[in-house]
């Protein structure tokens, strides 16, 4: 609720100042970070941060348990990497088509399944997750199957190619500022405000004339809208797709990105995403047992953190001790 | 003591992460030739990077005990990309970003291959690799790369040959993996088994490490008139189809399959009904081949196991590394060296095209007897096959 | 005609180990009510505990039977590690902490056991049985007798004794139970428990019935034992059951009509349009309103 109260209230000046330079950290990290694995690292968050804001919007916004996000992530790389290289089309437009895809299928697909409550609609989307990679797999004349589509182009338009890793970064940086922009003034907008009803007190919201199936459904199309123009941008950044890049395995990592940096925030996203793949990068090691117990570790703290922080790192409610004590300590702060 | 906990995590994470960020190259300062090994050492596919771990630690032996490279100790690394094209292209960035290796021996699953190749292809970084048998491997255009696994095409001819002229069968039934080794293998036998007067009477797919169950499949077999079972598909399934195939009163149909079957578990996961499957295998486990038998001798006292198709090659491509460095080659021009070369190895002779595949390898045929598998000396009677020539 | 008997029957073989393995799920389910991805890994574990025990020539039936408390300690604690602390945080929070154990045991079961699919004794013989003209495998018609056995005592267990009228209320309301006296957290560690030693029955009885015993079972058996007790209907054992078998039916069809290579995705198709239908499952008489 404070949540609610602080995303309503006009954000101060200096938090927009905020925002700002972290951006421009994010902008020049090409030209200061030696080598370019790391700069491969923050250029995949931010892919997963578009995937996972898609499953934000609807499980941490509108409050519904999908389990299939990755399919709907395949179907925006696969029908980008389709439209640009057997039908030329430019890339702008084919990701706009790949998450109009995702996002139509995703809200045909939530149609059926809203009447009934429980954990229906999680059980739909990891079969939806299967089929779909049963279709990927075995379509060959579409897909290629299981052999996967080599030499992707890569992302650009106009004649214009992103080729070199610091390109795609600043491409892939402004898709991303442009999709916090549009998400933000969503969630905080009227749409945003009848989702989080409708997740907090579904029967209330009904009470007082919020149209509650549509407003599902509208949240089911914006989420795997992003889901697929993030798969676009994944395959074309990737050069290369197969259907098993996006297996149930797949979702249940987006799941546990938006869980542990915490349900309808959207910084608490971007975070979410970076531990989860920067953690893993930085438990790699040449020490036998550490190589096999990599995926256990990782698995182990995401354990400890659901204890100690079961609303996820910047999540509803109560707001991260340390974020407290920093604006406590700011100036400005100490209002809350 | 909450608050305690966590703050320790995280700060410990930020440590962790600022460690990984250093550049590797501070490391890099000795002589060492550093030779990166990738491949899924976790997840669906991880036996088959234990058993790049246990080729690679028992070739590291064999080569340090000669010396290694002109006195040059050979050090090798493990990245684990877990079967995942994602963790592999991340692990290519970090071989590369390293700038400390002399090559990249891997991937092991082709999607990995596919997925880390782009990034290798930025610096030109030698990209030594086992056992990827998709096709666009060798045909996407990188010149970075070799790979010693035969490609899907000839392989599938061979195995069709054996079926159709050495066992005599003219109505197959193909069971395979449904990812590219297995499809690939399936779509070539198709059209090797057209040129051989064979019909492929049926086929199946299943999901790699998912699909156990095979009893729909057999029955399906048995009522279209099987007569060899062609089995595209890595140990554990192909052990499974045979004991299940056993277990509905099935027996009598001879079976053909590539080396990804020549694990001791094949037979285990059998039951029995493993006895006398024909298994054409890339490199022959039982030539007399000095290399060889050293190899083998090695990797069962270490391992108590028969060294698998990535175990081989593993273990070759690190030879074949320590003999042209110890030849002179620089590491940048290792590929153009082995295209060049004439390779000896345990898994028998080597010799790479321009694209970088192997040419003129011969199939061993093994087979299984009393529990065990035993060579057979048989070749594979290739009348029929100079059409697809 | 013979053709489709023999598949018939090959379906429910599959079916009837499917149904075992949804029993001790649907148990924990019903009380959690949230797709526990942890069983699977726990029951893994199981298995790989018997084969060990059985390595180490202990006797079969002792083997057995300690493997099956090795699960129900482990289910014990994944109940008090990553459950019962997030109990009543969002119900999300859970199922994602057991996501985070199920890593933990398979990266455990990698480390002491190695990657390779290991091949499982066979504690119950295994020879074609001939019954009017139809193959059936031996060990298939234990197995579902096994299955039938055990859904009767569960019910029993469930519904005609006293912790299991009180297991049935903590089901139905846990802060209402609590107010009764019931000790919930008593009822629910050894409802865990109970699950963990059904479900490494049933992994058992999977892993000789396949002759195998690997670390992606984890997923798999979570993946089929959930959708057959979502497919009877949850919190039933007789709906897990016929779900098992159902679902059995339902991949044998999908292989004779579409090809196996469609399995998965039209089972999985099957069973969406049949709960379309019916909400509730096959067998669940409830559709219980949780927000």
């Amino acid at each position: 609720m404070t949540q609610t109260l602080a995303s309503l209230a006009p954000a101060p000046r200096l938090r927009g100042l905020a925002v700002l330079l972290f951006v421009l950290a994010l902008a020049v990290l090409p030209l200061v970070l030696p080598g370019r694995f790391w700069l491969h690292i923050v250029s995949l968050t931010m892919i997963y941060t578009i995937f996972v804001l898609g499953q934000n919007i609807v499980t941490g916004w509108a409050g519904m348990l999908t389990l299939g996000q990755a399919a709907f992530v395949g179907m925006g790389a696969y029908t980008s990497v389709i439209l640009t290289m057997q039908y030329g089309v430019p890339w702008p437009l084919a990701a706009l088509a790949a998450g109009a895809v995702a996002g139509i299928t995703g809200a045909l697909l939530s149609i059926p399944c809203l009447r009934v409550k429980a954990d229906f609609l999680s059980l739909v989307t990891i079969a939806f997750n299967q089929i779909f990679f049963v279709v990927a797999n075995n379509w060959m004349d579409l897909t290629r199957g299981p052999m996967g589509i080599p030499g992707v182009p890569a992302m650009g338009a106009f004649g214009w190619q992103a080729t070199t890793a610091t390109q795609q970064f600043w491409l892939i940086l402004a898709v991303v500022i442009l999709l916090f922009v549009i998400v933000g003034r969503l969630t905080r907008g009227p749409i945003g405000r009848a989702w989080k009803m409708i997740r907090d007190d579904e029967i209330a919201a009904g009470t007082i004339g919020v149209n509650v199936t549509g407003y599902k459904v509208l949240a089911f199309g914006v989420g795997c809208f992003l889901c697929g123009l993030g798969g676009s941008i994944y395959g074309h950044y990737m050069r290369f797709i197969s259907p098993d890049m996006f297996k149930l395995e797949e979702s249940l990592l987006l799941m546990q990105m938006a869980i542990l940096g915490g349900l309808a925030s959207m910084p608490g996203t971007a975070l979410g995403v970076f531990l989860m793949i920067a953690i893993p990068e930085a438990l790699r090691s040449q020490e036998p047992w550490l190589i096999t117990a990599r995926p256990g570790i990782a698995g182990a703290m995401l354990v400890l953190l659901m204890i100690f922080r079961p609303n996820g790192l910047l999540g509803l409610g109560e707001t991260p001790p340390v974020l407290r004590k920093l604006r406590a300590a700011l100036p400005w702060g100490g209002a809350k | 003591m909450t608050r305690f906990g966590r703050r320790t995590l995280l700060k410990s994470g930020a440590a962790a992460a600022l460690l990984a960020a250093l550049p590797a190259r501070v490391l890099a300062q000795d002589g060492d030739i550093h030779i990166a090994i990738a491949g899924p050492m976790t997840g669906d596919s991880a036996s088959m990077g234990l058993n790049a771990q246990r080729g690679a630690a028992a070739a590291m032996e064999l080569i340090n005990a000669a010396g290694g490279v002109n006195g040059r100790k050979i050090v090798v690394e493990f990245f684990d990309d877990m079967g995942q094209p994602r963790e592999a292209a991340s692990v290519a960035r970090r071989i590369v970003d390293a700038g400390i290796y002399a090559a990249v021996i891997g991937h092991v699953n082709s999607s990995c291959t596919l997925a880390a190749m782009p990034i290798y292809a930025e610096t030109g970084l030698p990209v030594l690799c086992g056992s990827s048998s998709n096709s666009q491997v060798t045909e996407s255009g990188w010149t970075n790369i070799i790979r010693c696994t035969i490609r899907d095409d000839y392989g599938a001819q061979q195995y069709s040959a054996y079926a159709v002229n050495n066992l005599g069968k003219k109505k197959l039934g193909i069971l395979f993996a449904n990812d590219d080794f297995g499809r690939g293998l399936r779509d070539k036998m198709m059209t090797a088994a057209d040129a051989l007067g064979a019909e492929v009477v049926a086929d199946a797919g299943f999901t790699p490490n998912v699909d156990k169950d095979f009893s729909a499949i057999v029955t399906d077999f048995v009522a279209k008139g099987v007569e060899v079972f062609m089995l595209n598909c890595n140990y554990t399934e192909g052990g499974l189809f045979l004991g299940q195939a056993q277990s509905l009163g099935v027996s009598g149909i001879p079976t053909v399959g590539p080396d990804s079957l020549l694990y001791n578990e094949f037979i285990e996961l059998a039951q029995g009904a493993a006895e006398g499957a024909n298994v054409l295998a890339a490199y022959d486990p039982y030539s007399a081949n000095e290399k060889t038998v050293a190899f083998m001798t090695k990797f069962a006292a270490d391992y108590d196991a028969l060294p698998s198709q990535v175990a081989v090659f593993t273990c070759d491509l690190l030879m074949l590394v320590q003999t042209l460095m110890a030849g002179g080659t620089e590491a940048p021009d290792l590929i153009a060296a082995a295209k060049a070369a004439t390779f000896e190895g345990v898994g028998g002779t080597y010799n790479w095209n321009e694209k970088g595949d192997v040419e003129s390898r011969t199939f061993a045929v093994v087979t299984v007897k009393d529990g065990a598998f035993a060579s057979t000396g048989i070749t594979v009677d290739e009348t029929g096959l100079e059409v697809l020539r | 005609m013979v053709y489709y008997l023999e598949q018939l029957s090959n379906g429910l073989a599959i079916g009837s180990i499917y149904a075992l393995i949804a029993l001790g799920y649907s148990l924990v389910y019903s009380i959690l009510n949230l797709i526990n991805f942890a069983h699977g890994y726990v029951i893994m574990v199981g298995a790989f505990v018997a084969l060990q025990l059985l390595a180490l020539g202990v006797h079969p039936a002792l083997a057995v039977l300690l493997a099956c408390c090795s699960g129900a300690l482990i289910a014990m604690l994944v109940e008090r590690i990553a459950y019962r602390p997030v109990r009543h945080a969002n119900r999300v929070i859970p199922m994602i902490s057991a996501l985070g154990a199920g890593l933990v045991l398979s990266a455990a079961a990698q480390l002491i056991w190695g990657p390779e699919v290991r091949s499982f004794p066979q504690l119950i013989p295994r020879f074609p049985v001939e019954i009017g003209g139809i193959n059936l495998s031996s060990q298939s018609l234990v197995i579902l007798a096994i299955s039938v056995v055990l859904v009767v005592a569960s019910s029993w267990f469930l519904h005609r004794t006293r912790f299991g009228l009180a297991a049935q209320c903590v089901r139905q309301d846990m802060v209402a139970a609590q107010l009764m006296g019931i000790p919930v957290n008593t009822v629910i560690v050894a409802i865990y428990a109970l699950g963990g030693f059904l479900g490494v029955a049933g992994s058992i009885l999977f892993a000789m019935y396949f002759n195998a015993v690997f670390i992606q079972m984890g997923l798999l058996a979570t993946t089929k034992a959930w959708a057959a007790a979502m497919l009877g209907g949850i919190g039933s054992f007789q709906g897990a059951f016929w779900g098992g078998i159902l679902l059995g039916l339902a991949e044998t069809l999908a292989v004779i009509t579409v090809g196996s290579a469609y399995r998965d995705g039209v089972s999985m198709a099957i069973i969406v349009g049949v709960l379309l239908l019916r909400p509730a499952g096959l067998f669940g008489t409830t559709i219980k309103e949780r927000s």
